[in-house]
C-alpha cells in the first residue's frame, strides 16, 4: 500500500498524546461523596449498563484510536498495490508561467524551486503508472507518465524552461479537474500568488515562494493604432505598473533606439504619435519594441512587442459627375491615391487598374466584370426616409461608425437585380427588408452598395461619413488587411502546410500549428508576429486559445478516502450515542 | 479553622434566648428552669394544710383570718437544666465538594456554630452543658456551668478534628445515654448519613426521659449533585469506591433515595416526639439560630 499524501501519517504522533489525555482523564474522574450507600442504591438499577461501564473506558480509548486511524487514512489517501480496482489518476503539474521566472533573495528563480520540488516528488512517487506529470502555462501540457523509468521524465523536467505566458491557473486547473476521473487528484507546484482559487477537494496546491510582485515593474499596456483620420500616423500608448518611482524604458523601432522614456510612477502612462512617413519604407513592416531597463523580478513582463505592416496606398478611381462631399472625404485621407474621372470617360477595362472604382450615383450597368466597386446607387424615384432596424457593427466597415439619428432616405433595394448578375449580397445596414448598405461578392470581385440618397441625407455632413467611405475602400482593396499584430504569449498560431515559424532564426515548429510561448518577434513564411507577456484584458492583444488538455484515460482505481472519512464519522456518531448522549438527557 | 465561631455581638443577642423543653427541669442545683418539685422561688404553686414543723413564714395569714384554718403556701422550685450536645464528627461532616473534604467545610462549620450558640444560651441560663463530640478522639466533657465556661467550650470546638474514617454515631449515642441525667435536653447535630443508621441511638437517648432535638445538616450539592458522566465515586468514611456513569436517571434515583432517607428520619422524630430541623450547610448561622430554631420552637 502506498499513500498519495504520506505526510499525513505524521498525525500518528497524536497517538501518545491521545493516550496521555485518556489516562489523565481516567485519573481525574475521582469524585468524593459523603454517602456511597445512597449512590449504590441509585446505580444498582442500571443493571447491564453497570457491567458495561467497567469496559466502556477502554472501549472509548479503542474507538478514539480507531477514529484517529481512519481520519489519518482518509487524509493520506492510501493506494492499494495490485488489484484490479484501480482507476485513480494523479496529476502533478509544474507551473512554468512567466511569473515563475521571478527570483528570490538568494537569486534562485521560483521555477527552479518548483522544478526541484517536482523532481523530489517524482523520485518519491511509486512507478505504478497512475501519476502523470504536466506543465502549465496557457494550457496544460502533458510531459509524461511516471512508469517504469523516471529517468526520461527527469530529463524532460531538467530541460523544461519557464515561458512568457501570463495569467492565472484557474482555467487550467478547472479544465484538468473536469477531465480527470472523480477519484483523482491534481497537485499544482506553483507560486503563492499563482495558486488556483478553485474550491475542489481534488485540487491540491504547493507554493514554492512568492514572486514578490510588489518589487516588480511590468509593462501593463502597449498599444499601437493608426489614427482614424490619417492611417499613416500611429498613436502609441504604454503604461507601466509597479512600485512608485522613476523607471526608464527604451523604445525601439526596427531594432533602432528611437527614444528613451522616463516615467515617474504612479503615472497615467506614456503616449506619442509617430508618422510612418518618417520611417524607411523599404521593409514590409515596422517592428516596435518597448523595454524596461530595470524591470524587477519577472523578466518576461519587461518587454512588449508589436508589428505594424507598412500601409500601401489604395488606388481609387472616382467616377463622378461631381460630389464635393466625396471629393473632400477622399482628399483628406493620406492613405488613398485618388484619380477623378467623368462618367462618360469610364470604360470597364479601366477597373482592373485600380484597387477600387467608386461609382457615384451611376447605373448598375457600369459595374464591370473585373475590379472592386463602391457603388452609390442613383436616385431613380422619390426616396423615403428610413429607420435603421439592423446593423452589423462588428464588421470592419462599420467600426466606430455611428448612424444613430442620421437622416437617411432609402433607395430601391436592388439586391435581387444584383443577384441576377451573379453578385452574392449581404446586408450590412438595413431598414426592415430594405438593405441600405450591403456587401456583395462575385468571384474575386467585391462590391459595397450604398442604397441611400446622399443628397437628401445628412450623413455626408457627419463625422461618420469619411470613416464609412475609407473603411469601405479599405475592405474593398484588401478585406484581410494586415492589422497591427500583437499576440499574447501562449497563443497557438496555425500554419499552412509546409510553412514554418521561427524565433530569432530558430525554427520552432513544422507542424500545422506553433505555440508562441516566449515573447518576441516570430517570423513565418508570410508574415511577422509580435508576442508579448501582457495581461488578458489588454484590448490589443489577442487572447491565446486554450487547447484541450491531454489526460490519460482511466486505467486504474484506488481506495476511496471518502470511505475512511465516512466510516470515521459513523463511528464518531455511534460513540457519541453510546457514551455521551446519556449525559445530556 | 475559624478562630471565633460566634462574634461577641451575636453572643449578646443570644442572651435574650432560652432553650425550650417540654420536660420540667430535673437538676440538682438551683437554676432558672421550672421544676416538678416545690421550692423557694417567688412563683406561687399551691396550698396545703399546715402540719407541725412547717415554717410559720409559709403560713398564709390572710386565708387564716377568713377561714380560721391554717394553710401553708407552696412555691415552685426552680432548678437548672442539663443540656447534652452531641456533634457528629464523622468524615462525612467535612464534605465540602467532590474534590476534597475539610474541617473548614460549611457543614461542620455550621454544626459547630450551632453547638456553640446552644451552649451559650444554656450557660447564660445557669444550665449545665454536656458536650459530646462524637469522634474517635473526642471524649465527653465534664458538665459546664456559667458563662465563664463558654470559653472552654469554644476552645474545645475550635480544636475539634474530623474522624478520618467512619464513626458509629448510633453506637456512641447508645453508650452515652446511661451516663446522662434524666430528663435532659439533648441536641444531636449530624448529617445522619451514617450507613449504620440512627434509630437505635436516638431511641436510647429518649429512654432516659430526655427531650431530643435533632438537627440535620446537609450540603446543597449533596441534595442536588452536579456530577455527570463517568466517575469513580469514593466515600470518605469507608474509603470504598464504585465506578459508575452518572446519567440523569441515576441522579434522579439518588435524589429520591436521599429524600426517602431524610423523610424516614423526619417521621422517626415525629413519631417519637423529637424535635427535627433540617438546615442547609450554606444557610447563614444567624438565620439558623434566630429564625429556623425559633420557628421549630427549639428556642424561645
Amino acid at each position: 500500500m502506498s499513500f498519495v499524501f504520506p505526510w499525513a501519517l505524521w498525525g500518528l504522533l497524536l497517538v501518545p498524546v491521545l493516550l496521555l489525555a485518556f489516562f489523565f482523564k481516567l485519573q481525574s474522574s475521582r469524585a468524593v461523596v459523603s454517602a456511597l450507600h445512597l449512590w449504590e442504591k441509585s446505580t444498582a438499577k442500571d443493571g447491564l449498563l453497570a457491567r458495561f461501564h467497567k469496559l466502556r473506558r477502554w472501549l472509548s480509548l479503542l474507538v478514539a484510536l480507531l477514529l484517529l486511524a481512519l481520519f489519518l487514512a482518509a487524509a493520506a489517501r492510501p493506494l492499494l498495490s495490485g488489484g484490479e480496482a484501480r482507476d485513480e489518476v494523479h496529476l502533478l503539474v509544474i507551473d512554468r508561467r512567466s511569473e515563475m521566472s521571478a527570483v528570490d533573495a538568494e537569486g534562485v528563480s521560483l521555477f527552479n524551486k518548483a522544478r526541484e520540488r517536482t523532481i523530489e516528488i517524482v523520485r518519491n512517487t511509486p512507478d505504478d503508472g497512475r501519476t502523470i506529470l504536466a506543465a502549465a502555462d496557457a494550457r496544460l501540457r502533458i510531459l509524461g507518465r511516471l512508469g517504469a523509468s523516471h529517468k526520461e521524465l527527469l530529463g524532460i523536467l531538467e530541460s523544461l524552461e519557464v515561458t512568457g505566458v501570463a495569467g492565472d491557473l484557474n482555467a487550467t486547473a478547472g479544465q484538468a479537474l473536469q477531465l480527470l476521473p472523480e477519484n483523482s487528484s491534481v497537485l499544482f507546484i506553483t507560486s503563492e500568488s499563482g495558486k488556483p482559487r478553485i474550491a475542489d477537494e481534488r485540487l491540491f496546491v504547493e507554493a514554492v515562494g512568492d514572486p514578490n510582485a510588489s518589487s516588480n515593474h511590468a509593462i501593463q499596456d502597449f498599444g499601437i493604432k493608426r489614427r482614424l483620420s490619417d492611417p499613416s500616423t500611429l498613436e502609441i500608448f504604454a503604461r507601466v505598473t509597479g512600485p512608485d518611482g522613476e523607471v526608464e524604458m527604451d523604445f525601439f523601432v526596427n531594432d533602432s533606439l528611437l527614444e528613451v522614456i522616463t516615467l515617474n510612477l504612479p503615472s497615467r502612462g506614456w503616449s506619442r504619435e509617430l508618422a510612418l512617413a518618417d520611417l524607411p519604407e523599404t521593409i514590409p513592416e515596422h517592428r516596435f519594441m518597448l523595454r524596461l531597463r530595470d524591470g524587477g523580478a519577472i523578466r518576461f513582463d519587461d518587454s512588449a512587442y508589436a508589428v505594424v505592416p507598412v500601409l500601401e496606398p489604395i488606388r481609387v478611381l472616382l467616377v463622378s459627375g461631381g460630389n464635393r462631399y466625396l471629393e473632400a472625404a477622399l482628399a483628406a485621407d493620406q492613405s488613398l491615391q485618388v484619380d477623378l474621372l467623368q462618367p462618360d470617360q469610364f470604360s470597364s477595362s479601366m477597373a482592373g487598374s485600380f484597387d477600387v472604382v467608386l461609382l457615384d450615383r451611376l447605373p448598375a450597368g457600369m459595374l464591370a466584370d473585373a475590379g472592386n466597386f463602391l457603388w452609390i446607387q442613383p436616385l431613380e424615384e422619390e426616396a423615403e426616409l428610413a429607420i435603421i432596424t439592423a446593423t452589423n457593427p462588428s464588421h470592419s466597415i462599420l467600426s466606430q461608425v455611428v448612424l444613430d439619428r442620421a437622416r437617411i432616405p432609402a433607395l430601391r433595394d436592388v439586391t435581387s437585380q444584383l443577384q441576377e448578375t451573379g453578385w452574392e449580397s449581404t446586408a450590412l445596414v438595413s431598414s426592415q427588408e430594405t438593405a441600405l448598405v450591403s456587401l456583395a461578392t462575385r468571384g474575386d470581385q467585391r462590391l459595397v452598395r450604398f442604397g441611400l440618397d446622399l443628397e437628401g441625407s445628412d450623413l455626408p455632413a457627419r463625422v461618420a461619413f469619411p470613416l464609412l467611405i475609407r473603411q469601405s475602400l479599405q475592405w474593398l482593396a484588401s478585406p484581410e488587411t494586415a492589422e497591427i499584430s500583437s499576440l499574447r504569449a501562449g497563443s497557438i498560431h496555425s500554419l499552412e502546410p509546409g510553412e514554418t515559424v521561427s524565433l530569432d532564426g530558430a525554427v520552432l515548429s513544422k507542424e500545422r500549428y506553433a505555440e508562441l510561448l516566449q515573447p518576441g518577434f516570430y517570423s513565418t513564411d508570410t508574415q511577422s508576429l509580435a508576442v508579448s507577456t501582457l495581461p488578458e484584458m489588454h484590448p490589443a492583444v489577442a487572447s491565446g486559445e486554450i487547447g484541450p488538455a491531454k489526460i490519460y484515460p482511466r486505467t486504474s482505481t484506488g481506495m476511496d478516502w471518502r470511505w475512511f472519512a465516512g466510516v470515521a464519522l459513523l463511528l464518531l456518531a455511534l460513540e457519541w450515542w453510546a457514551y455521551h448522549r446519556r449525559q445530556l438527557e | 479553622m475559624a478562630e471565633d465561631l460566634i462574634s461577641s455581638s451575636f453572643l449578646h443577642r443570644l442572651e435574650r434566648l432560652v432553650l425550650r423543653n417540654r420536660n420540667l427541669a430535673s437538676g440538682y442545683e438551683h437554676g432558672g428552669k421550672k421544676s416538678r418539685h416545690t421550692g423557694a422561688s417567688l412563683e406561687f404553686a399551691d396550698y396545703r394544710n399546715y402540719t407541725p414543723g412547717d415554717d410559720l413564714r409559709d403560713v398564709d395569714w390572710n386565708v387564716f383570718a377568713r377561714t380560721d384554718r391554717i394553710y401553708v403556701k407552696l412555691h415552685e422550685a426552680e432548678q437548672n437544666l442539663h443540656a447534652a450536645l452531641f456533634l457528629d464528627c464523622s468524615a462525612s461532616m467535612a464534605w465540602s465538594s467532590y474534590a476534597h473534604a475539610t474541617a473548614d467545610g460549611p457543614k461542620f462549620q455550621l454544626a459547630r456554630q450551632v453547638i456553640a450558640a446552644i451552649a451559650y444560651i444554656a450557660l447564660s441560663q445557669q444550665d449545665a452543658v454536656w458536650f459530646h463530640p462524637a469522634n474517635r478522639a473526642g471524649t465527653t466533657s465534664a458538665p459546664l456551668r456559667g458563662k465563664a465556661a463558654f470559653h472552654k467550650l469554644r476552645k474545645a470546638l475550635n480544636s475539634l478534628t474530623i474522624a478520618e474514617q467512619a464513626d458509629d454515631l448510633a453506637g456512641r449515642l447508645v453508650r452515652a445515654a446511661p451516663r446522662m441525667p434524666r430528663r435532659s435536653l439533648v441536641f444531636v447535630i449530624s448529617d445522619f448519613l451514617d450507613v449504620n443508621g440512627y434509630n437505635e441511638g436516638l431511641a436510647a437517648l429518649q429512654a432516659g426521659d430526655a427531650e431530643v432535638q435533632v438537627i440535620q445538616v446537609l450540603h446543597p450539592q449533596e441534595k442536588e449533585p452536579l456530577l455527570r458522566g463517568d466517575h469513580r465515586l469514593n466515600e470518605m468514611e469507608s474509603n470504598r469506591s464504585i465506578e459508575t456513569a452518572i446519567s440523569t436517571g441515576t441522579l434522579q434515583r439518588y435524589q429520591a433515595a436521599l429524600a426517602e432517607h431524610c423523610q424516614s428520619l423526619r417521621y422517626f422524630c415525629k413519631r417519637r416526639q423529637m424535635g427535627y430541623l433540617e438546615v442547609s450547610a450554606t444557610d447563614s448561622f444567624e438565620s439558623v439560630v434566630l429564625r429556623q430554631m425559633l420557628q421549630r420552637r427549639m428556642l424561645a
